[in-house]
């Protein structure tokens, strides 16, 4: 028999005069894996912070129990709870404190165990590497680095937040091995995924949430999802807009990042950069931008170019969308609102930014920045952490771009932009 | 890239860019022996203390940490000192209180030597000793490891804002809403990602390193230091 690991039984939680997620029942036992999936905004969040008793951090509660090992997380220390359920976030360079991997590995093992075997590091690759930095290790190392504290801790249940978004196809292979191996070893394993069909070589249980409600729980092979279109047409115009000859480029204190890398890009085109964890994807977009000089070689651009990052609160000037595209469009209410039809923002225009979701970020910022007239726009990770739904509608921003003979280059692991276009620079060799 | 991005990298690579190796290692006291007789040789009056103690901090970052912060740490440095000196060679020029040539060259040579004394015996500073210290005193032991973890990564921000704003025409003041916007979404989702660690207590130190071969070097040097203090006498 199963032994139970983890226990469901959450009448609502969420936040006061906010957001809340209802009647979510479930339980984990040994050795099995449960996939959580929906829509941006359908309380995938919500319900991890309730699992992993963080929504009171949030000022959200919980009417309800879950139970971890027949007791519930509430009555848990905190050192306790983490030593039996570990809890690995989408952005995972968050869930460090550490200055350097030796430190954040052993403080956490030193507050869950209270012991510090480095050895676990070594199992996660991580060997030699105590004394690095955890600024300089990629989105994949950090990853692995939660992973090392999750199997030091000896956690039961691992919850994992959309782990494969910041993953090359290497370091999502190792994760996938990984999760076999806390299966075999009889962990229960609590996934969030925007696309449940990465997992199915697990054979999940499925639950699907859509605005804070269950709509399906049950097989993952029971349940499937009509998939918008997300192919985007390039109106190329035959003029080169931006050629990078021979780009060489170092951080101080490590190795090169790029060697030589060289490429033009058409007006009027969609180009991907595609690439491993670390090989340089957004330092070129940075480089193509101006923001960083290249140590040798050259970039020419014709007309301006913008940097849309990540995370585009650093892109923003103004603390609402309506200020902000006003602001981009100086004062200009015609080309105001005809951005706001283009890039559909209606619905979110007094919203504050911060409350605004990962993907209305990615649209508000390419809206603004092209109310701001630019003609190269360089989109990092545009569709990162976004399910199929939010993912077709940033496209379809930058489709807009595109049918206005704009130029994009977006940097990306995403597959779906990748299949999107027909112009895909990979990153390989000296890239 | 803008000054400010200049800066950044300057102050970047002064502070955060070693983890814990090198001088960190060495014995906090022959770290403090050496502060002493930086300070002790800056007592000295005239140019050639000064000189003196800004080349053996040069060739003491040259071990370590290295060549980066070796002209990083000296372009930190040159910026008050060129500051302090030129405004008072100026002053003099124009027939105000001030100093000559030979002062101002003082003036440029003392404040470099400062800078440098205190840049290096900062980058020295281990987090997790000093992490290891506040576990003893009771306090939050997370609060160095924290510091030097979110630093750069905030510079990085601002960085990052600094250069976007840039594009769009803005002038930098006008990037640091942006930046703070983002320092205050990182310090809510590591508060959320981290309770378990800052509401709990590590059951024991961190465990640290010590370098024979590093607190030598700074003895020698503080040895060296103290020697020349007393030749200037």
């Amino acid at each position: 028999m199963v032994k139970l690991l983890l226990e469901a039984s959450i009448e609502e939680a969420g936040y006061p005069g906010g957001f809340k997620v209802r009647n979510i029942y479930f339980e984990l036992g040994e050795g099995e894996v449960l996939l959580i999936t929906g829509r941006s905004g359908s309380g995938k969040t919500t319900l991890v912070r309730a699992i992993t008793n963080t929504i009171g951090v949030q000022g959200g509660f919980l009417h309800g129990e879950v139970y971890v090992k027949g007791r519930s997380i509430r009555e848990y220390k905190p050192g306790e709870l983490a030593k039996r359920l570990a809890y690995i976030p989408q952005e995972p360079w968050y869930g460090i404190i550490g200055y350097t991997v030796g430190s954040e590995f052993c403080y956490t093992m030193l507050v869950t165990s209270g012991v510090c075997d480095m050895r676990v590091l070594a199992e996660a690759g991580l060997n030699g590497r105590e004394d690095f930095i955890t600024y300089g290790l990629s989105a994949g190392q950090t990853q692995l680095l939660l992973w090392a504290e999750a199997l030091g801790a000896g956690a039961e249940v691992i919850v994992m937040d959309e782990p494969f978004v910041y993953l090359d196809e290497e370091n999502r292979g190792r994760l996938l091995r990984f999760a076999e191996r806390m299966i075999r070893e009889g962990r229960g394993l609590i996934i969030v995924d925007h696309n449940p069909s990465n997992w199915r070589s697990l054979n999940p249980r499925l639950i699907v949430l859509d605005k804070g409600e269950v709509v399906y729980d049950g097989e993952a092979s029971g349940w499937s999802v009509e998939v918008p279109e997300t192919t985007v047409r390039s109106k190329k115009k035959g003029r080169v807009a931006v050629e990078a000859r021979d780009i060489w480029f170092k951080y101080p204190g490590y190795s090169w990042v790029l060697k030589g890398v060289s490429f033009t890009v058409e007006e009027g085109s969609l180009t991907v950069v595609v690439g491993g964890n670390g090989s340089g994807k957004t330092t070129l977009l940075k480089i193509l931008g101006g923001l960083l000089k290249p140590t040798r070689g050259r970039v020419f651009t014709r007309g301006r170019a913008i940097y849309i990052p990540e995370n585009p609160l650093a892109y923003y000037s103004m603390p609402t969308p309506r200020e902000e595209l006003m602001y981009m469009a100086r004062e200009d209410e015609g080309k105001f609102l005809e951005a706001v039809e283009l890039f559909d923002l209606r619905g979110i225009l007094d919203s504050k930014l911060s409350n605004l979701s990962s993907g209305e970020r990615r649209r508000l910022a390419i809206a603004s920045a092209y109310l701001g007239g630019f003609d190269i726009y360089l989109l990092d990770e545009p569709t990162g952490g976004l399910d199929a739904y939010n993912a077709a509608r940033v496209m379809e921003a930058v489709q807009g771009l595109l049918d206005e003979g704009k130029t994009v280059i977006a940097a990306s692991h995403d597959s779906r932009l990748k299949e999107a276009t027909d112009r895909v620079f990979l990153g390989g060799g000296g890239f | 890239m803008s000054i400010i991005g200049a800066l950044v990298g300057f102050i970047y690579r002064a502070f955060f860019l070693k983890g814990e190796e090198g001088f960190r290692l060495a014995s906090p006291w022959v770290k403090l022996l050496f502060l002493a007789s930086s300070i002790y040789l800056l007592t000295r009056q005239g140019l050639l203390p000064a000189l003196a103690n800004i080349a053996t901090v040069l060739a003491l970052s040259l071990i370590w940490p290295g060549l980066e912060w070796f002209t990083s740490g000296f372009i930190i440095s040159l910026i008050p000192a060129l500051w302090f000196s030129a405004t008072a060679y100026v002053s003099w020029l124009l027939g105000l209180p001030g100093v000559d040539f030979t002062g101002a060259l003082n003036i440029l040579a003392r404040t470099i030597s400062i800078s440098l004394t205190i840049l290096f015996s900062a980058s020295t500073i281990s987090p997790v000793r000093l992490s290891n210290i506040l576990l003893r005193i009771g306090a939050p032991s997370y609060y160095p490891l924290l510091v030097w973890r979110t630093m750069p990564y905030g510079m990085r921000v601002l960085l990052d804002s600094v250069e976007i704003g840039v594009m769009k025409g803005e002038k930098p003041h006008k990037r640091l809403a942006p930046a703070v916007a983002i320092m205050l979404e990182y310090g809510s989702y590591v508060e959320e990602y981290n309770w378990f660690k800052f509401e709990g207590k590590p059951a024991a130190p961190l465990p640290s390193r010590g370098s024979m071969k590093h607190t030598l070097i700074l003895a020698v040097a503080s040895a060296l230091e103290i020697a020349l203090g007393v030749l200037f006498l």
